[in-house]
């Protein structure tokens, strides 16, 4: 089949896309990688055929003019539906009205969309799959008729807000709908082919499906299922229809090689240190100090590798004597040899840190970063620690209980196993072909693999 | 003389998706600027704050004149409000923007207008100081204070008839103020009874208009309002064409009698005409809602209205400075001033929160009491916009026969149930529901 993948221009976003774009490829099926011309290097050095499509998006000007405000809008909040006075109308209402100006808007523009939708009409994929802020990609499945699914590789409280903002709003899908799945669905949310007026993500998608002749449904924002590869403890609950997948590292397009040091044993317990590479490249602040990270290691009898970059290193006043500092290392080759990690809370860092089994420190002061960090912490595989309270004595009294406490890595040796045993990429290759012919609006679909695992 | 220029036509081409991102960028803008707690912000953004909170930070601010992260130059003290007001200098428009005051927001995310959400120059609400300055005069014979006093009559009948047709259980908003508002304005320019409906759909979609300049409404209601005006500017237009033929004694006959040139006294008399629905009618639905709502909260006062009817005039008064209609009175300046002390650049805009000036203790004894017995004028400022000047005294009028009226007949007058205003509605704070029972 012909498997349309797109995520707006963003490596951390991408990247979670890209072992699935693998199997389905070794499985011998076409894919192609759609974005904005500036993802194009990224997408090409993972090995995969790029589409560009629009213009590159300008977060980063955003980012610079007002993303002050609207991330302290979102700052160091919990997103977890199930805490008490944290989704208040204001604050859901605020999400909505500034992620759609200020986001969802700006990496899926106009030229961006129309482009991907004349793409999909003259190449018509079987399935589109589509990074959870992509919409794009829902567009043009449903301009072609496509099957469609979101990929998710970071915990869907997306999905979480977005019920309970339309709950509040009076605009419930599930209100009335019932058992009424995620396609077909009769609630008020799209049910009569318009968004609720107070809904802007929703608005903006009747409006921009209406541009292609279409109209609009809840499913152009949930898809018609979802592969998550984020492991179960992790996911909050879902009524929609799930491919679990189990996360298989990919670092990103900057070269992987195993330095020397590296092939050697540790002698004493090794301790990665990151802030991740979205920081590197976008205007998206970190709000790790890392100055006050380093020396919170000094003079524990431990071998730290921090990889920091020249402008990170920049910030440092003193390296302490056990730090290696490297520009760049795979985490997936580093990460087995290590007996813990301390970063930024990204979601690939934690995933690759999750499914190498390593005990975790997770700073991390927005979006799922927080709840990510603190679910980490709940099942005793590592400790959150909020990236605005970090400071010498905290951070080092909390490694010293990770690296001495065994229960860490007993709990996070637990969490490794859960993550394994969610089925591979490969594996899900023919889920993915049954679920498209199922989907998809008309037949004629060339026979794919067999059906094996399910969709749970 | 319906003929619209490229750039007006512009306006109805625009796609939804072109419309719709451009108020879903605005209204963004207001939530982030709101996030740091800017009150004018936050007054834009018309959520669940409290506006007479909003309007209370806004007049404390330590600058008389101070400067929102939106942009605009706010006051709410009531003397310098009274001197902006008054200054020629600051206008509805940009002076160096001829046509529409369309403001198309770059990708730069940095120092977004935001002082004409949508240009609504088609509903001549952005005119120029000079344009307002000749309506006012040429609608004085009908529109002006002086003129006032000779429709008491009618309106008292209009209001009389309308309150004895009310049930036990009515909407104030729905079934009383604005009908009878737009019964009133439909008399004013003539309307025949055929038209009369189609006019009062129009009133209906053009409520938003004040609303819709300083915060963006929803695409659906933006259209409708856009459709509105076209709707009005087309019934008003026929209305000034067979006045032109045969002239009568109404308000649009009367600005076509005030200039020799019949071209321009015909816009002027379009203009009058489309202000009316646009403007008159949402601000005396606004002054009666506003009115009863005070009234009623406070039974003794509702009881020496019983006992002195006259005093529906000091009560109309009283409602116009403590809860006025118009709230928010938004001015470009037309050079660079020095305002309140401070200097204000050519171009920039300038808000005077008129319900916050209202409340200035500087200027009034115990400002949050409604009281309807102030002397008299208190509630000037209210009627020293450009709008509300030229709709004044006719608003005035009405509301004053409508608390008469509905003091009169239906002396039980009891709230079921708390007022309900628009969100999105910073400027006019619009009643939806105002449920009234009269027999409790």
């Amino acid at each position: 089949m012909k498997v349309l993948l797109t995520s707006f221009a963003m490596d951390a976003h991408f990247n979670g896309s890209v072992p699935l774009a693998w199997a389905l490829r070794a499985a011998g099926h076409e894919v192609r990688v759609a974005s904005q011309p500036s993802l194009t290097g990224s997408i090409t050095a993972a090995g995969l055929t790029a589409v560009p499509v629009g213009a590159d998006h300008r977060l980063d000007e955003m980012v610079k003019g007002v993303g002050d405000s609207v991330l302290s809008h979102h700052a160091d909040q919990s997103l977890d539906p199930d805490e008490p006075g944290q989704l208040t109308p204001a604050f859901l209402k605020g999400w909505d009205t500034m992620m759609t100006a200020t986001f969802f808007t700006l990496v899926n523009d106009d030229p961006m969309v129309d482009e991907l939708v004349a793409f999909a009409r003259d190449w018509e994929p079987d399935l589109v799959l589509w990074e959870p802020f992509t919409f794009a990609g829902a567009v043009a499945a449903r301009a072609t008729g496509a099957a469609h699914a979101r990929l998710l590789s970071f915990p869907d409280l997306f999905m979480s807000m977005r019920r309970a903002f339309l709950a509040q709003i009076g605009a419930d899908p599930a209100a009335d709908g019932g058992a009424a799945g995620m396609s077909g669905m009769s609630g008020t949310s799209g049910a009569d082919g318009r968004a609720h007026p107070e809904d802007s993500l929703g608005q903006w998608l009747e409006w921009t499906l209406g541009r292609h002749g279409l109209s609009f449904d809840e499913e152009a924002v949930t898809g018609q299922w979802s592969v998550d590869q984020v492991p179960r403890s992790f996911r909050p609950p879902s009524d929609g229809p799930t491919v679990g997948m189990r996360y298989v590292p990919y670092n990103g397009p900057v070269p992987a090689v195993v330095p020397d040091w590296l092939r050697v044993p540790p002698t004493r317990p090794r301790v990665c240190v990151t802030l991740g590479l979205t920081a590197r490249t976008s205007e998206f602040p970190n709000a790790v100090p890392v100055d006050v990270v380093l020396k919170a290691v000094e003079g524990l009898d431990i071998e730290v590798v921090a990889t920091l970059d020249a402008q990170e290193r920049a910030l440092l006043t003193h390296v302490p004597e056990n730090v290696r500092l490297v520009d760049h290392v795979p985490l997936h080759a580093l990460l087995p040899t290590c007996s813990a990690i301390v970063h930024h809370g990204g979601a690939g860092t934690w995933s690759t840190a999750l499914v190498e089994g390593v005990p975790q420190i997770a700073m991390g002061w927005i979006w799922d970063a927080i709840d990510r960090a603190r679910r980490q912490q709940e099942l005793g595989a590592g400790l959150h620690l909020p990236s605005h309270d970090v400071t010498v004595e905290g951070l080092r009294s909390r490694l010293v209980r990770v690296l001495e406490e065994p229960s860490f890595a007993t709990a996070a040796a637990r969490l490794r196993a859960e993550a394994e045993a969610e089925p591979t990429p490969a594996r899900i290759v023919p889920v993915l072909e049954r679920l498209t012919a199922q989907h998809r609006a008309h037949g004629g679909l060339r026979p794919g693999g067999v059906s094996a695992a399910c969709a749970s | 003389m319906q003929t619209r220029t490229p750039a007006e036509t512009e306006e109805a081409q625009q796609t939804d998706s072109e419309l719709g991102r451009h108020l879903l960028t605005a209204r963004g803008f207001h939530w982030i600027y709101g996030t740091s707690g800017d009150p004018y912000a936050l007054t834009l953004r018309s959520e669940s704050d409290d506006p007479a909170l909003l309007a209370r930070r806004i007049r404390e601010s330590e600058a008389p004149l101070w400067q929102s992260a939106a942009g605009a130059w706010v006051t709410g003290r009531h003397a310098l409000a009274a001197e902006i007001l008054a200054d020629s200098r600051l206008g509805l428009r940009h002076a160096d923007l001829p046509g529409p005051q369309r403001h198309v927001f770059s990708d730069a995310w940095s120092n977004p207008l935001l002082c004409h959400i949508v240009p609504l120059d088609r509903a001549f609400l952005h005119a120029s100081n000079a344009d307002h300055a000749r309506w006012e005069r040429s609608a004085a014979p009908v529109l002006g204070a002086t003129a006032a006093e000779g429709h008491r009559k009618p309106a008292d009948r209009l209001h009389l008839e309308a309150a004895d047709g009310l049930g036990d259980a009515f909407d104030l908003m729905a079934d009383y103020s604005r009908p009878v508002a737009v019964a009133a304005a439909a008399a004013l320019l003539g309307v025949p009874t055929a038209q009369q409906a189609r006019f009062s759909a129009a009133c209906l979609s053009l409520g938003v208009a004040l609303d819709a300049a300083l915060c963006p409404q929803t695409l659906a209601v933006t259209r409708r309002l856009t459709a509105a005006i076209e709707d009005v500017r087309a019934l008003v237009g026929d209305l000034v064409a067979a006045r032109r033929a045969e002239p009568g004694d109404d308000l649009l006959s009367t600005v076509l009698r005030a200039d020799a040139s019949a071209e321009s006294a015909a816009r002027d008399a379009l203009a009058v005409g489309v202000l009316t629905a646009a403007v008159g009618v949402e601000f005396t639905a606004g002054l009666v809602n506003n009115a009863l709502e005070s009234l009623l909260a406070d039974p003794v006062q509702w009881a020496r209205l019983g006992e002195s009817p006259e005093l529906a005039a000091g009560a109309v008064e009283e409602t116009l400075r403590h809860a006025p209609p118009v709230r928010l009175e938004s001015r470009i300046a037309a050079e660079d001033l020095t305002l309140g002390g401070q200097a204000v650049p050519a171009g920039a805009q300038v808000v005077v929160h008129v319900g916050a000036a209202n409340r200035d203790p500087a200027a009034f004894l115990a400002p949050d009491r409604f009281d309807l017995t102030r002397p008299t004028g208190q509630g000037q400022l209210s009627l020293s916009g450009r709008h509300t000047a030229l709709f004044g005294a006719f608003a005035r009028l009405q509301a004053e026969a409508a608390v008469r009226a509905l003091r009169e007949r239906h002396p039980r007058l009891t709230p079921a149930g708390g007022v309900q205003r628009r969100m999105r509605s910073p400027v006019l704070g619009g009643v939806l529901r105002f449920p009234l029972t009269t027999s409790a």
